[in-house]
């Protein structure tokens, strides 16, 4: 079986994957970013920290545009929707961020035209992450409106995931539950033909490749989920749908980009939303090593 | 003993003779019922192909698997061995070998391995739009070699027969 690193490094180009798999195990094993810029070195991230990949050669606009061919399976129709919001979601559940020149189409992005930068975010499933932290999201045996927040890249997908998987298995002291996710980006699930290709447990249903806010409303008419999950509020369309499957009595665990809970209060969206959450998960990066924290109260917060 | 096979030599070889101008008649007018089968073929698979990318945003390497069928068989199984969305050689250039290898006229070959150079490579509007003006250019390429089945094919086959007839009865 391969593992996530072998299985997100098929979409660069020969050479590449060559330079990539000979890096050590390791190091193989903890990258948590690849990125190819043109002109310069390819470079793996660990615990946010970039380093070069020895051995291989400069990169060319060439090497990218076939990267991005790769990624869209040679098939630029198919990944055009996340390819306008500057992503391609790999199977696996990775995910290639790129930038170049935007070719605009009736005022908003079409096509990434001469692709500059590649990203490739390695999708990592870390079953039992959130054993810990699962029994402070309840209170009263009831499961609380929970928001996990950490900059980009710190791990809130993965702990989703690991939430999702648990709640929908249930556990010694949880029943199993119906759990709904809203994966835009395919990012929590890895859904391929149907099939889920991370574990998010046995009681499970995901929407993929709709907006989240569309999705949340579609799941809540069609699969009266119990609880709902979705990735990265962003848009007063998502803090709107999220208030709506609260008022409907469906438990949200959601996340937020933010460097820490004083970004959050500076944001409109998050302050629209402080009532809607009874729960806080923080993820921090120290020396190198995930912490997390779990607060009750946004004003506390 | 000798004698009877001495005889029976010549005639067999005079048949044989005529049988293989009978099956070269034969195979001429086979091919051109199944140029005539195989551009249908490319119709009907145009419609879904345009479908597919316009409607679902299938990607290409599942094509091969949903239009497969037997008279675009080698076409679609070329591709779907040939193709590895993260091999060496890009969609376009295995499309073309594919196209190379079908049993068509060069024309209609060099038009369905073009189409390849824009399958994946543009939005849904360029593919759909290019899509239909190579129907137009295979509907024409049809009718041609209907027209060419009624006139040639009949006669090729009867020629064929009529030549080994022939060669029977001036050998024996």
């Amino acid at each position: 079986m391969p593992t996530s690193f072998t299985e997100a490094i098929k979409v660069l180009p020969p050479a590449f994957r060559t330079a990539a798999m000979s890096l050590p195990e390791q190091v193989r094993n903890n990258t948590e970013e690849l990125r190819l810029r043109t002109g310069r070195y390819m470079s793996y991230s660990i615990s946010g920290t970039e380093h070069t990949v020895k051995g291989s050669a400069a990169i060319t606009a060439g090497d990218l545009a076939r990267t991005v061919d790769m990624a869209a399976q040679g098939s630029i129709h198919s990944a055009l929707e996340p390819l306008k919001h500057g992503y391609i979601t790999l199977p696996g559940g990775h995910r290639m961020g790129l930038c170049g020149t935007g070719v605009i189409k009736d005022g908003s992005l079409g096509f990434v035209r001469d692709v500059s930068s590649v990203c490739i975010r390695v999708a990592r499933q870390k079953k039992g992450i959130a054993d810990n932290i699962l029994p402070k999201l309840f209170n009263n045996r009831q499961l609380c409106n929970t928001l996990i927040i950490s900059p980009p890249g710190a791990g809130k997908t993965t702990l989703l995931r690991d939430i999702a998987r648990v709640l929908s298995d249930g556990t010694v002291n949880t029943r199993p539950m119906r759990v709904a996710i809203a994966d835009e980006r395919g990012e929590i699930a890895a859904c391929h033909g149907g099939i889920p290709q991370l574990d998010v447990g046995s009681h499970t249903d995901v929407w993929t490749g709709l907006v989240k806010h569309e999705a949340a409303m579609l799941l809540l008419r069609g699969l009266s989920p119990e609880v709902l999950v979705m990735d990265e509020i962003t848009e007063y369309e998502d803090a709107k749908a999220v208030k709506a499957l609260i008022g409907c009595g469906v438990s949200v665990i959601s996340t937020a980009h933010a460097a820490g809970l004083n970004d959050l209060h500076k944001r409109q969206i998050y302050i629209n939303l402080a009532d809607s959450f009874d729960r806080y998960v923080l993820i921090e990066l120290v020396n190198g090593i995930r912490q997390y924290s779990v607060l009750e109260d946004y004003a506390n917060a | 003993m000798l004698e009877l096979l001495m005889s029976i030599v010549p005639m067999a070889g005079a048949v044989l003779v005529g049988a293989g101008c009978a099956l070269m008649g034969l195979l001429s007018y086979r091919r051109l019922v199944m140029r005539e089968k195989i551009l249908a073929a490319w119709l009907t698979a145009l419609t879904t192909i345009s479908g597919e990318i316009t409607f679902r945003l299938t990607p290409l390497p599942e094509l091969s698997k949903k239009l497969d069928n037997p008279v675009l068989h080698g076409f679609w199984n070329y591709i779907g061995s040939h193709y590895s969305a993260y091999g060496d050689k890009s969609y376009a250039e295995v499309w073309r070998e594919a196209a190379c290898k079908l049993d068509l006229a060069d024309i209609d070959k060099a038009l369905i391995g073009d189409i390849g150079e824009i399958l994946g490579r543009y939005d849904t509007d360029s593919q759909s739009t290019s899509l239909t003006v190579l129907r137009a250019q295979l509907e024409y390429s049809l009718e041609i070699a209907r027209e060419n089945k009624m006139k040639q094919g009949r006669l090729s086959g009867a020629l064929g027969v009529l030549g080994g007839l022939i060669l029977i009865v001036i050998t024996v």
